[in-house]
């Protein structure tokens, strides 16, 4: 089947018209088959709630009512399409979901609509990443990207006063952390071996390393590079001990 | 020592079976937690009743006097029942004045209570003054004559309601999914009153679907928008914020219809309360060993009885409110029923 099922009119990009019917009920059967969309969508009064208290619908052209409803009328050539730009623009912040008289989560189908256009390498995955280089790189190799002392209120207009109460004597407070590596203000990018060791596990066996290859090669060569390097030392740390 | 039946719940369904078994001269025992017969529509003085618009002393007061003036009705007031033992038509019932009845039937009348609403949060209840429920507004007609909003004590010039607040709604878990039924009719009676004294108000109702079902879609529905100009927009309430510059507070919501989100100043908003089973509700249900919808916990009807207010305890008959949500008058009849079928229940151990 060709074309549209519904006959709405609604613009469709020329990206999506020039995909294989087969090939975008492929793609969604893939969104439907996570398991966790049957316990992220239910029954749809659209009421509104969701999208009424969507943070992005204020700045973009995205409706949490919207992505439930396309799902509920089964509308493959529309959800196709979303999956390029569309579901980018929530925040994941949920809102929509606490606040659903439904429990509808809509924020959840986002999630895993973008898993799949992830792991499926859609363009506009590559493009909205790019940017995200650095980010994904100190992510996948250290586990975090931020140290404490980055989080300044200058950068951040939008704090409330119990943010700013929090962030005031920030190294007094750090050191009630219970961890090494959390007493630190600067340091936040060192985690240790065996931390980063049981994160590369994990990425592994979730296919993360799979996706960024199809993703991002060129990154997932150098992030590859920094994984074996301390996978060695931990290989070397581990038989050091054996001998000991 | 003749047989009686005893009535818990002095409310409508409750005065409807009372009537009913003091008019057969069936001796009937009439326990009412309260100091006052009539129940919610008379104890917080509701203002007009849907569906006939009249007031609650037209409806209620004259099964009231009634009651109260027949020699088969002991009226027992600030009255609970603290243990029932036996099985039908040996009901042993011990209250909390330390008498002890002897009951051939039960009729359960023991009503719903409101929902709260300080369990919704974002809709700002009991933190803005303007935020008020359509219980409220009922009393602020009844009891002070008078439309105004809290905070300032002056007219409102545009009043919001909210349909919906404990009903229909997962979220508060599985206790609130059913539907009020009164809520969307009684807003429409509402906004028409407000439009009718002040026709300068502009009220507005939210709604995900107007439920005036049956013969209620005129009067309620047509009648509000066509005949009062009462606004209705579809689309559920969000969240109910504050706006210190003007001092009015913010309603924020999508118009599902041409698909806009906004957020629109408000002087009044009226929360349209959901029903729940009474406290009393539960604890006779569990005292009776009564059936109990496992949502919402309301008093289910016995599957094999055709009729609805037979319960699936034999000798024990249930009306009103405590089965779910039901307008005044309905109640009053279920009672009336329920008072007619413990009749028959007894006498037909009498001829046995």
């Amino acid at each position: 089947m060709e074309g549209h099922p519904y006959g709405y009119n609604i613009p469709i990009s020329e990206k999506t018209k020039s995909v294989p019917w087969e090939e975008k009920v492929r793609v969604i059967e893939e969104v439907k088959s996570d398991f966790r969309y049957e316990e992220f969508l239910f029954g749809c009064l659209n009421c509104g709630v969701c999208t009424a208290s969507c943070p992005s619908n204020r700045f973009f052209d995205y409706s949490p009512r919207e992505i439930v409803q396309r799902f509920l009328e089964e509308d493959i050539e529309v959800l196709y399409d979303m999956m390029h730009e569309y579901i980018w623009a929530c925040s994941q912040c949920f809102t929509c979901w606490i606040r659903c008289p439904f429990v509808n989560n809509p924020g959840g189908l986002v999630i895993i609509m973008r898993e799949v256009a992830v792991r499926n390498a859609f363009e506009a995955t590559k493009d909205l990443l790019k940017p995200y280089g650095r980010v994904l790189l100190k992510v996948m190799t250290t586990g975090n990207q931020l140290s404490a002392d980055m989080l300044q209120p200058d950068f951040f207009p939008d704090w409330g006063p119990k943010m700013l109460d929090n962030m005031e004597n920030v190294r007094a407070k750090r050191m009630a952390i219970p961890f090494d590596v959390g007493k630190s203000v600067k340091t936040a990018w060192e985690v240790s071996l065996e931390t980063a060791i049981e994160m590369y596990h994990i990425w592994r066996e979730t296919g993360i390393f799979e996706m960024l290859e199809k993703l991002d090669p060129n990154l997932y060569n150098v992030i590859m590079d920094i994984v074996e390097e301390n996978e060695e030392r931990w290989e070397e740390l581990m038989e050091e001990e054996e001998e000991e | 020592m003749a047989k009686s039946v005893l009535v818990i719940g002095g409310g409508p369904a409750g005065l409807g079976a009372a009537k009913a078994l003091g008019s057969l001269g069936i001796p009937t025992v009439l326990v009412e937690k309260e100091d006052k017969l009539g129940g919610r529509p008379v104890i917080e003085d509701y203002h007009t009743l849907i569906p006939r618009k009249m007031k609650p002393d037209q409806v209620i007061g004259p099964f009231v006097s009634d009651v109260q003036n027949n020699p088969n009705v002991d009226v027992k007031l600030g009255t609970e029942v603290e243990a029932i033992e036996g099985e039908a038509p040996n009901f042993k019932v011990k209250l909390s004045n330390g008498d002890t009845v002897e009951a051939s039937a039960i009729v359960v009348a023991t009503g719903f209570q409101h929902f709260d609403p300080k369990r919704k949060g974002e809709l700002g209840y009991g933190i803005y003054p303007d935020v008020i429920t359509n219980l409220e507004l009922e009393q602020m007609f009844s009891r002070e004559g008078k439309l105004y909003r809290p905070s300032n004590g002056e007219l409102p010039k545009r009043v919001a309601f909210v349909f919906c607040v404990g009903s229909r709604d997962r979220q508060l878990g599985v206790t609130n999914v059913h539907c009020c039924r009164y809520g969307c009719a009684l807003s429409g009676l509402q906004g028409t009153e407000i439009r009718e004294h002040y026709p300068e108000v502009d009220v507005f109702c939210y709604y995900m679907d107007v439920r005036t079902y049956g013969t209620w879609e005129y009067p309620f529905y047509w009648e509000p928008q066509e005949k009062h100009g009462v606004r209705y927009v579809r689309g559920r309430i969000a969240e109910i914020t504050y706006s210190p510059s003007d001092g009015r507070l913010r309603v924020k919501h999508e118009d599902t219809i041409v698909q806009r989100p906004s957020e629109v100043p408000m002087d009044l908003v009226v929360l349209v309360l959901g029903m729940e089973p009474s406290e009393g509700t539960k604890k006779i249900a569990k005292m009776l060993g009564l059936a109990q919808d496992p949502d919402s916990l309301f008093l289910v009807p016995a599957e094999e009885a055709a009729s609805n207010i037979t319960s699936n305890k034999a000798g024990v008959f249930i009306a009103g409110a405590c089965k779910g949500p039901i307008d005044i008058e309905s109640s009053i009849a279920e009672g009336e029923a329920a008072g007619a079928e413990a009749a028959a229940f007894i006498g037909a151990k009498v001829t046995a």
